[in-house]
């Protein structure tokens, strides 16, 4: 009794897959995630499906919204690393002691230019970060922001302030003016 | 495996671009030796002090022409480095290197220097992210660093890591890499489409064999007491299993509704296979398929501990309930790719905890989440169920206007063949809402449709709620022997059947149906029959005061309306807040 139904459900997963399988490759297109990075990301959501089946009333729907969302998330923790690394690095320019004076002088001067060219609430909150070394929740205390939402907050003002970085990096427009 | 999570062999998929990055991964750039080298260059925002910064400068002092690839470009701007080699390649990058300017330009797609106009504070402003409760404006563009659209190979509507929202917060235009660097073509999906689905296909022949497994260690756990029970998934391999931490968690649920201690047990030997699953998990698991697995695993525990927090707040240990809810948390919060569902079921149960401790504000922002995550999956039946649960939340807080119209919604997404249970649920509730909201002849009406529902679900439960509603309806349509005929019945069922607490509750209806018709002597002969009744039962010890004060004022014909009403409201909200105290206006 069970070998009919056992192949009766692989050849309707089989169908199944065939079936959605243009419609992913179209989405990580889409998004551009990198064919290594599909992978789990693929694997997890039909691992979910697989085990929740009962719950999931139209599963191709199901299954490209969870994708979807889990390539929103992929790009979500890339775009958190490259503002972590930013923020890491501006910190600890700011807290270095031991490079020689010129060479401080300028990290500092191309930090604080990318800084200055941002919005002004963005301009208070890294000022405060870098130059007092606040730490989110005293940030928000000091600037009204609500405490759950800081670390967003910080976050955009990161992104903001990689953007300009990334400009100068570009430009050399900050070594120019000192130049 | 990559830092990022990403799986073991899967390199080489798109040729060069190997999975384990190497931050030695730097080619020369002809010329470059003559032009711009590092050594020429002065000291960069990030040499020193950084590791990863030293780890790249040994690569470029011992090169001199050595610079950053485009691979490295690409994956620094994506965020595929570590932390230490991100930091390494902006150094680098800061430092003034015109080949890697060059060669970040054309990757990230970036124009000339001389096109970049400077940034207007004006149209940035728009950009900027404001305090709590302050609205976002819509911005202009404010950098030509990102004009996309201006390269040919760049894709039109690209959803990459340099136009996403977060990045992207006014819909300002990022950098876009070129094809080559970053953009794979569908056809690059395939071999790891074929590879997963062949494991899938493994998983899903194993899948059916694994439940009728499950439901025998199932069984099989039933006839044991429940301390053994324990034991046995401590100490017996055979009970690791998932599937049967499932069927657990299913039969606590449908416990919750039945026996609440059962539902209890169930719960505490779900979390206890989730756990032992957990700890065996690197040993059963392949290599290939361990980080979706993880996840998976970590999404049982997190629903294991919510269901065990549930079916505690469904027993009234609301501090129990708490701690366990506690621990799902945990699990959220220390696995960020958790499943949508997973997630979804964890913020559901722990809403009606909320609700049980009368956060009404918590819960209802956790229903907003799960109604949020049903409708991005596109699970209509569910969104309707948390909608139904939202409508009943805000009944509790006396908004049934509000109540009536989630209601509403909910039944428009409830299928009532796929899930009849549930489609029952909120029309009962709908009735009731307009009832008390002064619609008896609407509700009468849709409880006439509903009636065959009532009927078809046939258990002894739901008919003693539909002859409750009925008598409800009829009260409030001023049928006072249809209401009151129906009220006794309910009320001596519930007697019969040892349920006090709603006991107590249709007999202070049926007081107010004497109440309504001036009929002091059969009130204070029901006070007295109830007083009897509840002394001789555990309830609540501030519901009984609240029953006292109703008594004693019946016993000397002072018992309103009003009075009764106030009592029956104070029972309602006390029966899942014990702590509540009860106050009589006068």
């Amino acid at each position: 009794m069970s070998a009919p139904n056992t192949s009766a459900a692989e050849s309707s997963l089989e169908h199944f897959l065939k079936s959605v399988r243009p419609r992913m490759k179209t989405l990580f297109a889409h998004f551009q995630v990198p064919p290594q990075d599909t992978e789990d990301i693929v694997q997890q959501a039909l691992l979910a499906l697989l085990y929740q089946r009962q719950e999931i009333r139209d599963p191709e729907a199901w299954l490209m919204g969870t994708l979807r969302n889990k390539c929103l998330l992929y790009w979500r923790e890339r775009r958190r690393k490259l503002y972590d690394a930013v923020d890491a690095a501006a910190l600890e320019v700011m807290a270095e002691p031991m490079a020689p004076e010129q060479e401080g002088a300028d990290v500092r001067r191309d930090l604080e230019m990318a800084i200055e060219r941002l919005p002004e609430r963005c301009r208070a909150l890294l000022s405060l970060r870098y130059s007092h070394g606040y730490e989110p929740p005293e940030l928000a205390k000091r600037l009204g922001y609500s405490p759950t939402s800081i670390s967003k907050t910080t976050n955009r003002c990161l992104a903001a302030l990689t953007r300009e970085l990334a400009h100068l990096a570009m430009t050399g427009l900050g070594r120019k003016k000192t130049q | 495996m990559s830092e990022h999570g990403g799986p073991a062999g899967a390199d080489g998929v798109d040729g060069g671009r190997g999975h384990a990055y190497d931050v030695g991964q730097m080619h020369d750039v002809p010329g470059a030796k003559g032009g711009e080298s590092h050594a020429s260059t002065r000291p960069h925002l990030l040499a020193a002090g950084a590791t990863g910064a030293r780890c790249l400068e040994s690569v470029l002092d011992a090169g001199q022409g050595q610079h950053l690839s485009k691979d490295v470009l690409w994956r620094f701007m994506t965020g595929g480095l570590s932390a230490a080699e991100m930091r390494s390649v902006f150094g680098h990058l800061l430092r003034g290197c015109a080949s890697c300017r060059a060669q970040a330009r054309e990757v990230w797609n970036i124009p000339l220097p001389a096109a970049i106009p400077p940034v207007s504070k004006d149209a940035a402003a728009a950009t900027v992210p404001r305090p709590a409760g302050a609205l976002e404006t819509a911005g202009q563009p404010v950098s030509t660093l990102t004009n996309a659209s201006r390269h040919p190979l760049s894709p039109p509507q690209a959803q990459g890591p340099l136009n996403a929202p977060v990045f992207d917060a006014t819909s300002r235009p990022e950098a876009t890499p070129v094809a080559d660097a970053g953009s794979p073509n569908e056809a690059a999906y395939d071999p790891v489409l074929d590879r997963v689905f062949s494991r899938i296909a493994l998983e899903e022949a194993g899948i059916e064999v694994a439940r009728r497994h499950a439901d025998e260690l199932f069984e099989e756990l039933m006839h044991h007491p429940p301390a053994r029970q324990q034991l046995l998934v401590h100490n017996s391999a055979r009970f690791r299993d998932r599937m049967l931490c499932e069927r657990l968690l299913a039969a606590s649920h449908d416990e919750g509704f039945r026996e609440p201690a059962m539902s209890q047990q169930l719960a505490r030997i779900a979390v206890a296979v989730a756990e032992r699953v957990a700890d065996a998990f690197p040993e059963t698991t392949l290599e290939s398929s361990a980080p979706a697995q993880s996840d998976a695993l970590a999404g049982l525990r997190a629903r294991a501990w919510a269901q065990l927090g549930n079916a505690l707040r469904i027993g009234s240990d609301l501090e129990g309930a708490a701690t366990a809810f506690r621990s799902a948390e945990a699990l959220l919060a220390a696995n960020p790719r958790l499943g949508l569902l997973d997630k979804a079921r964890v913020f559901d149960l722990k809403s009606s905890l909320c609700r049980d401790r009368r956060q009404f504000a918590e819960a209802a922002r956790l229903l907003d989440r799960v109604i949020t995550i049903y409708r991005r999956l596109d699970l209509p039946n569910l969104m309707g169920r948390a909608l139904a649960q939202k409508g009943l939340l805000v009944f509790s807080t006396r908004d049934v206007e509000g109540s009536m119209v989630l209601l509403r919604r909910a039944l428009e997404l409830i299928d009532p063949h796929e899930d009849p249970r549930w489609y029952l649920i909120v029309r009962h509730n709908l009735i009731w809402a307009l009832v008390d909201d002064g619609k008896p002849r609407e509700a009468f009406a849709l409880l006439f449709h509903t009636r065959p529902l009532y009927l078809k679900m046939g258990d002894r439960m739901n008919l003693l709620r539909l002859r409750w509603l009925e008598g409800h309806v009829a009260q409030g349509l001023h049928r006072l022997e249809q209401a009151e005929a129906a009220f006794r019945e309910v009320r001596d069922a519930f007697v019969e059947l040892g349920i006090e607490y709603d006991a107590a509750l249709v007999s202070l209806d049926l007081a107010a149906v004497f109440a309504q018709q001036g009929r002091t002597t059969e009130m204070r002969e029901l006070a007295e029959e109830m007083l009897v009744f509840f002394e001789a039962h555990q309830i609540l010890p501030e519901a009984m005061a609240a029953l006292l004060v109703f008594c004693n004022a019946a016993r000397m014909e002072q018992a309103g309306l009003a009075l009764v009403q106030e009592v029956a409201a104070f029972l309602k909200q006390a029966r899942n807040a014990p702590d509540l105290r009860f106050a009589p206006r006068r």
